[in-house]
């Protein structure tokens, strides 16, 4: 256990250009997770200032997506953030369906509350496991990568496809549940629960866990809230946040769920939010299935354009085509806002349309991106030792920052 | 304090404030930009303490800075995203290219707005993501260096509309 | 922002956590569970709405082009049907006000999001089941008109066919296909 040496307020005015400070480069390939370069000013081993530098994977997303048919974006949003592409999906089409006025059926919203939660279970999974190869633990890294792969196959039930879905359509989904996915999606609940028990033992509670992450990397509510970070690195410094709480979408109003939150801030108890956020995901997933209202997976005004063909394969295989608008649709003009609550944090979306076959503007900020600030003041007075178990909790994911 | 309360407070301000509950667009605008820091202090003052995201959008006219802050504290205004948007006039075009001097024309230089920084230090990276995108200068940002771009990107401005490229630009092998 | 919320965490003593870890790492050492699949001697029989490799049924095809105008990485060209007269290849169905054209697909682009089989207004895309092929050469990328025809051939034939089944004691396991 170390105690911080600098204190944040002060520590980025220190004046680092002096022979006293080592600069060391940390990446920019692959220090843990993505590419990502980390200038760390040194006093001894004591970390004075971070800086992080990051655009090596920079993709023009937004540049792209003003380029092409609104609906051609589902996919380019989805590949900014490859463990939760759903929310990213799910993000763009809660934006997009507020611009088009169009609103999904009940089931629709079941459907993809319950997608979102198994998401958000492998995209923990994802964090915690490279959370444990930053510490050295090759073990959890196996385990919490074998782990998704139960909630992958669930997906791969449900959408067809592993990781990019391209599963949320404005005003529903494109596939129902199929047949047997409830008893299959039950037995994979009733496993994690017993297989949380092994993390405990083995990494969770592990005392030689506890000695690098308990008060290592604290960053206290003032300036959790000051730095605007998001997602589970804020609800760890002990605001009670939560965009599925506080500005729902899909059908987050309709099931009940606990936001927990811890007092501490430091790299333990942001671990420990993402076991609990589990926990609190298969809770939601139980209580979905168990809801489902029966109904339509499309809403009624999409469903009349299809043509008889198309309407047969609806009935038929669960399954929703496009109707032919979906090639030029033109929202009116105007601007909305979407926010989502991803694994990461709270992702936003700003769309503009000025009436034309392409959007006009289309802001992304990722809760990545939104963590940076929070980055740069976590590490300091802190040893350099310590460095990879800060960034390893912050969970910080470089392609979904850099976009 | 609801949507209606902040409305009436910031009107007060001489901001113009429309609210659309459907689009989830909570717009405060403030024709004026030397005024947006005393609209921005007030906006924290009132309980608005994060910036989601801070962007430009270039019209064919003038280029619109917007802040989208919203609250983590005040439990009333957590449902909302208060976007505080002002106008800012826009330089001149960029020119065709030319591939003798292989430029677009003189180089254009960013474009003034006051930085919000000291108010919202969470606006940190967000305004420098603005800065190198659209070519916006905030006046008092610590650190404007380029972010996701690389350094010989710098001052094409590339979420402007008037950005195209050249495919002898094009570094393909 | 309601503070009752915020929860107290409990460290384990040291003495406890070391003995009960070891415990738990012991019990894997003595019985294991293997998570990953012996490929390519075992591959994965997939579910029918897998999104893998496609074809064209060329009957139901119209050509009106609605798969190219979608694609979003503009993988589908519309190329013209062509036939076989007498040893020459002339474009079937030209000047009679027939349609001309039908997609094909660049592989090396494709994304495997499927917009085209929903967008298709005579449901005229066909799933071949087959997801797992590798190409040599980037030109393979592009097989030629006829090859479209027919869907890609699956590799691993001979393999053991397996489904993933959750396992209350392995989480992911795998059985012999049904």
């Amino acid at each position: 256990m170390s105690e911080r040496v600098y204190n944040i307020e002060e520590a980025p005015n220190i004046d680092v250009s002096g022979d006293r400070y080592i600069m060391l480069q940390i990446g920019p390939s692959h220090p843990g997770s993505g590419h990502m370069r980390i200038k760390v000013w040194l006093d001894g081993d004591i970390v004075v200032k971070v800086d992080p530098d990051i655009g090596f994977v920079h993709r023009t997303s937004e540049w792209l997506s003003e380029r092409r048919e609104f609906i051609k974006a589902i996919p380019i949003v989805e590949r900014i953030m490859l463990p939760d592409t759903i929310h990213a999906n799910l993000s763009y089409i809660t934006t997009l369906e507020r611009l088009l006025g169009l609103e999904a059926p009940p089931r629709a919203q079941y459907l993809r509350t319950l997608a979102a939660e198994i998401n958000r279970i492998t995209s923990h999974l994802y964090g915690i496991g490279i959370f444990g190869i930053f510490l050295g633990s090759s073990t959890v890294y196996m385990w919490a990568f074998g782990d998704r792969e139960p909630f992958i196959d669930l997906m791969e039930m449900l959408t067809g496809a592993r990781i990019t879905y391209s599963y949320i359509i404005p005003g529903g989904v494109r596939w129902d549940m199929p047949k047997g996915f409830k008893e299959r999606a039950e037995k994979v609940l009733e496993y994690m629960e017993k297989r949380l028990k092994d993390y405990d033992d083995i990494w969770v509670k592990n005392p030689v866990v506890q000695s690098r992450c308990v008060n290592v990397g604290v960053i206290d509510k003032t300036n959790a809230i000051r730095l605007g970070v998001v997602g589970p690195n804020l609800r760890a410094s002990g605001v009670y946040y939560d965009t599925r709480k506080h500005d729902p979408y899909a059908a987050y109003q309709n099931v009940d769920f606990e936001v927990p939150t811890f007092k501490n801030g430091d790299a333990y108890d942001r671990l420990l939010i993402r076991v609990e956020e589990i926990k609190q995901s298969m809770k939601i997933i139980k209580q979905v299935l168990k809801d489902m209202p029966e109904g339509k997976i499309i809403d009624e005004g999409t469903y009349k354009q299809l043509n008889p063909v198309m309407k047969k394969v609806y009935d038929e295989r669960a399954r929703v085509m496009f109707p032919a608008f979906y090639n030029h649709m033109r929202p009116q003009p105007g601007e909305a806002t979407g926010r989502v609550e991803a694994g990461r944090g709270e992702i936003f979306f700003y769309l503009r349309s000025d009436g034309g076959k392409y959007p006009y503007r289309f802001r992304w900020v990722t809760p990545s991106f939104r963590n940076l600030p929070f980055f740069t003041h976590v590490a300091v007075g802190y040893r350099l030792a310590d460095l990879p178990a800060i960034y390893g909790s912050v969970d910080y994911f470089p392609p979904e920052a850099d976009r | 304090m609801n949507a209606d309360e902040l409305k009436t407070a910031l009107e007060a301000e001489g901001a113009k404030v429309t609210y659309d509950q459907k689009r989830k667009v909570f717009d405060v605008f403030v024709q004026d930009p030397s005024r947006i820091k005393q609209v921005a202090r007030k906006m924290l003052e009132l309980g608005l303490d994060h910036v989601v995201s801070v962007t430009g959008v270039d019209y064919p006219d003038r280029i619109e800075v917007i802040w989208h802050a919203s609250s983590y504290s005040v439990d009333s205004l957590e449902g909302l995203v208060v976007a505080l948007r002002t106008p800012i006039s826009k330089g001149p075009p960029r020119q065709a290219y030319d591939p003798r001097t292989r430029t677009y024309g003189p180089a254009r230089p960013p474009l003034p707005v006051d930085s919000l920084t000291d108010v919202w230090p969470s606006a940190l990276f967000l305004e420098r993501e603005a800065h190198e995108m659209f070519g916006i200068e905030f006046r008092g940002h610590p650190d404007l260096r380029p972010i996701l771009l690389s350094d010989d990107f710098y001052g094409k401005w590339p979420l402007r509309k008037d950005f195209t490229y050249d495919k002898s630009e094009l570094k393909v092998a | 922002m309601s503070e009752s919320s915020a929860k107290e965490r409990k460290l384990r003593n040291p003495i406890v956590g070391h003995i009960r870890a070891l415990a738990k790492g012991f019990k894997y050492l003595v019985e294991p569970n293997r998570m990953t699949l012996d490929y390519p001697a075992e591959t994965m029989k997939l579910p029918p709405n897998y999104r893998g490799f496609f074809t064209v049924d060329d009957k139901k095809c119209i050509g009106c082009s609605m798969c190219e105008m979608i694609c979003p990485p503009q993988a589908i060209t519309m190329i013209p049907r062509v036939q076989v007269q007498s040893g020459q290849t002339v474009p079937e169905g030209a000047g009679q006000g027939k349609k001309t054209k039908r997609p094909v697909v660049n592989w090396g682009r494709c994304i495997y999001c499927y917009f085209c089989f929903d967008i298709c207004p005579v449901d005229a895309f066909v799933p071949s089941g087959v997801h797992d092929l590798a190409f040599y050469n980037d030109k393979d990328y592009r097989p030629s008109y006829e090859e479209y025809l027919k869907p890609p051939e699956e590799p691993y034939k001979n393999s053991k066919k397996v489904v993933s089944r959750p396992d209350l004691k392995r989480g992911v396991g795998y059985e012999p296909a049904p």
